[in-house]
């Protein structure tokens, strides 16, 4: 067997997949330590970029981030040793196929395989070449001018309240903040609703809150309405939007297969 | 048999203890990054770029120096700073720590409610000016200051500091702010005004200080500890993930909120704090006494509920700060030992209190009733 041959074998065995199984396990394990602990050093990962991030935060507190270089080893490994196994696997497929029903259901798990790849990439890409300005403040009223065009306006609060008795003491603390944007292009111009968990999408940007205040509908500390949001591009999102939809097809085949198996199955009753 | 062919990994195992020597290099210069807990230091070429508590980039430039790009005239910060507004005592007390006390021209607090003369000072001077209560401060008396800077912990005031062109930092954290954090809170501010040695040199002090206190206590028996009040309309404590909490876990105790995670002083149930409440050996409260904390019947008085916990009864400890304890950052080491002392005085016999006071069952009768 030819070397490189050779080392494609091994990059695609079950054997390797296991094992870096385990080594990933060990490793989040860590991170669920270390990330409870060093949250602070996490929390900029998504603002300044995966690069800018391992440059300064993680470089500057190794003990902190270890793992988190060591999960990026990892997964790209996992994502190579995927790679190479399926693809054996799907030219030995297509070099024994033809195109019958049964045969195409045969591709599921290594379409699935290619879509949690491309899933990664997504990720990864998103890491790398998104833009975000984070922690923009607006007090109601006031308007925002987005980098490419476009004027975010943040108008007022249409605030949904705990009522109640159980949690007597947060009685009266905002759960929704719903922030009223009005969002002005020179395409179009709509109002939208802003909330945590809640983004809203406009001029190629994602607006995300981050913080708001009062958080009590009335009483407490008022020091008049406000929002604070990141705004984000993300160029990279049709491509894990795109790894998603993969996965679902491979999931229909993988499940149109396993009907075809149950009915072809000597002992299923037949109408 | 086949073994596992997983010597392509071994590079990467191999890379990771690189890490942890990084850490030891960049101890003995500068580093050109900081994290401190939320907040970060990033020394580049042309200008510092530094994240503040809300996670908004600011950037330090040499007076003079021209402005980076991509940053707002409000996000750009001319070092050194020569006038500041802050909104905290905690900040004013950094401010002091590093020799910069008379850069402060702004606080949210009146002169009658500092206790340390320097502050007293300022306004006696005409330097330092009450801006307003941190609810409703008067913007137009912040600008008549000519601020290069405002520290603030409200996040709600930055539009309209934006607007006035105003930098600001925010110095509050989305969470309490961390043990470690707190100390190191130093090493963030210190480059606004170009004092990074004297931000070692306090952090340096801070370190022994914790040092001591880890070596005095270790082996003691655990008191438990709580901290918070019940207010008129609200029940406030520490959460498990404040700079206190860590402080009586590392004096080798038992600190009975640990279980609750979020900002600092945040709310909780009166149920959650009277069950916590019956365990206690020693309860610090947030009221000074010039704020009702004169006795542990007078605060029974406040709140009838109070009387519940254990520390209030004569088989508990009560203490109450003294009004120049929140102003005192600049003697951060000598508060981190007095609390540990009122921890385990078993450790620091004949420790004299300074920044706190132990509350006495009852308030002394009135003179005239002698």
């Amino acid at each position: 067997m030819s070397l490189p041959l050779r080392f494609w074998r091994t990059l695609g065995s079950i054997r390797a997949t296991v094992a870096l199984c385990f080594l990933l396990t060990l490793d989040l394990a860590l991170g669920y330590v270390s990330l409870r602990a060093n949250l602070g050093v996490f929390v900029p990962l998504g603002d300044v970029g995966l690069f800018d991030w391992l440059r300064t935060y993680g470089v500057y507190n190794p003990a902190a981030t270890a793992w988190f270089f060591g999960l990026l080893a990892l997964l790209a490994a996992l994502a190579a040793n995927t790679f190479a196994c399926t693809t054996e696997r799907v030219l030995q497929i297509l070099a024994t196929g033809s195109w019958k029903r049964d045969w195409v259901v045969r591709f599921a798990p290594h379409i699935m395989h290619y879509a949690v790849l491309l899933i990664l990439t997504g990720y990864v890409c998103s890491y790398l070449f998104s833009t975000s300005l984070p922690g923009r403040g607006l007090r109601a009223g006031e308007s925002l001018q987005l980098p490419g065009g476009g004027v975010v306006t943040f108008l007022g609060f249409a605030p949904e309240a705990y009522r109640g008795e159980r949690l007597a003491a947060f009685d009266g603390y905002v759960l929704h903040a719903n922030a009223r944007l009005r969002l002005d292009a020179a395409a179009e111009s709509r109002e939208a609703a802003l909330d945590f968990n809640r983004p809203v999408r406009f001029g190629g940007y994602g607006l995300y809150l981050n913080d708001f205040g009062p958080r009590k509908a009335k009483g407490g500390m008022r020091r008049g309405d406000f929002i604070r949001i990141t705004l984000r591009r993300d160029p990279s999102a049709p491509v894990y939007l795109a790894g998603l939809a993969l996965f679902a097809v491979g999931l229909g085949l993988y499940l149109l297969g396993r009907g075809m198996k149950k009915a072809n199955h000597p002992c299923t009753p037949h109408a | 048999m086949h073994t596992p062919r997983l010597s392509f990994l071994l590079p990467v195992l191999a890379l990771l203890p690189l890490f942890a020597a990084c850490k030891d290099e960049a101890k003995d210069k500068t580093p050109d990054f900081l994290s401190i807990g939320e907040f970060s230091v990033n020394r580049k070429a042309a200008y510092t770029e530094v994240r503040d508590g809300a996670g908004r980039a600011l950037a330090l430039v040499p007076r003079g120096a021209p402005h980076p790009a991509g940053f707002s005239p409000a996000m750009v910060v001319e070092a050194p700073v020569r006038r500041v507004v802050a909104y905290r005592p905690f900040e004013t007390g950094i401010l002091k720590a590093l020799g910069e006390e008379e850069s402060i021209v702004g606080v949210t607090y009146p002169r009658d409610k500092w206790a340390v003369d320097y502050m007293r000072r300022g306004f006696d001077e005409g330097r330092i000016a009450f801006v307003g209560d941190f609810s409703r401060v008067d913007y137009e008396r912040i600008k008549a200051q000519h601020p290069d800077l405002v520290l603030t912990w409200d996040p709600s005031i930055v539009p309209m500091m934006d607007s006035l062109g105003i930098p600001t930092v925010v110095t509050s954290t989305p969470v309490a702010t961390c043990l470690n954090t707190h100390i190191r809170f130093v090493e963030f501010i210190a480059p606004f005004f170009g004092k990074e040695a004297q931000a070692q040199d306090y952090y340096r002090k801070l370190r022994a200080a914790l040092e001591s206190i880890r070596a005095r206590t270790r082996g003691m028996p655990q008191p438990k500890a709580m901290w918070g009040d019940i207010f008129e309309k609200r029940v406030l404590v520490e959460p498990g993930n404040a700079w206190v909490s860590e402080l009586i876990g590392l004096a080798q105790s038992d600190y009975l909120f640990d279980d609750v995670y979020g900002t600092s002083c945040i709310e909780i149930s009166t149920e959650r704090f009277l069950y916590s409440g019956k365990d206690a050996d020693i309860y610090f409260t947030y009221r000074t006494p010039d704020r009702g904390a004169t006795s542990k019947a007078a605060l029974a008085r406040t709140n009838p509920l109070l009387a519940r916990v254990r520390p209030l009864g004569p088989e508990g400890r009560t203490y109450a700060p003294l009004p120049h304890y929140a102003q005192s950052a600049d003697r951060l080491d000598e508060i981190l030992t007095e609390i540990a002392a009122i921890l385990h005085p078993q450790a620091y016999p004949g420790h004299e209190l300074r920044f706190f006071v132990e509350l006495p069952d009852e308030d002394p009768a009135p003179a005239k009733d002698r």
